[in-house]
């Protein structure tokens, strides 16, 4: 068993760590952002470690692989950050949309349909349409 | 390439474990309470997935699979940010 075999068997177990870990902190923990921050450890530091175990076994593709690690190094924060960002937007637009269901004083900077629509449904709330008229 | 079986044993088992993993993903894309667990579930599935076709490349020796790989990381990226660009805006482009 050379050098270089013990070395990669060490990276192989590195990332099959990492993803273990990854993928149990995201069905276990308790909050969505935190299951975000968790499979960001999937994708940069168990690939990254699956990626170098590999390379020092088939060296012939080791240039290749290179390449592929930098890019995931590189577009797995991108992307995680682009969920996050994407899920607080809809929770927000969501929240503010009922808000302005409920009491009628939306965000009139937020949501343009208030403009146009009454912001409580007469039809629905058949005191309120006899109280106007 | 190597012949030791130890390593072959060492592979086999790592394309076992991540083959294996994408179980709970899926759970948790048909789970998740929120939005941003299916999309993180998506992206964690392609994750575990491109790690298991640089190991099957390794293990049956035919290293074009490397560059199916590399292919599907580009794809997965590009997938996750229209969808994140879908949810947040309503709109895709």
């Amino acid at each position: 068993m050379s050098i270089l075999e013990i070395v990669a068997a060490f990276w192989l177990v590195f990332g099959i760590f990492f993803f273990i870990t990854g993928v149990v902190g995201v069905i276990r923990l308790p909050d969505a952002f935190s299951r975000l921050h968790a499979s960001g450890k999937v994708a940069t530091m168990g690939l990254f470690g699956l990626l170098l175990g590999v390379g020092f076994i088939s060296t012939g593709s080791i240039l290749k692989l290179i390449v592929l690690g930098v890019f995931i190094s590189i577009t797995a924060p991108v992307a995680t950050h682009a969920i996050a960002k994407a899920d607080k937007e809809y929770s927000v637009r969501q929240q503010v949309a009922r808000d302005s269901s409920i009491s009628g004083e939306g965000d009139q900077e937020h949501i343009k349909s208030t403009k146009e629509q009454p912001a409580v449904d007469t039809e629905a709330v058949p005191q309120l349409a006899e109280a106007e008229s | 390439m190597t012949d030791n079986p130890i390593v072959m044993f060492l592979l086999n088992l790592s394309l076992f474990v991540t083959v294996a993993l994408m179980i709970p993903a899926a759970y948790r894309i048909v789970k998740g309470p929120r939005i941003a667990d299916r999309m993180l579930g998506v992206d964690m599935i392609t994750t575990l997935l491109v790690g298991s076709i640089i190991l099957l490349g390794a293990i049956l020796e035919i290293s074009i699979l490397v560059d199916v790989a590399l292919a599907l990381a580009a794809l997965s990226f590009i997938g996750s940010l229209a969808v994140a660009s879908f949810v947040s805006d309503g709109k895709v482009f």
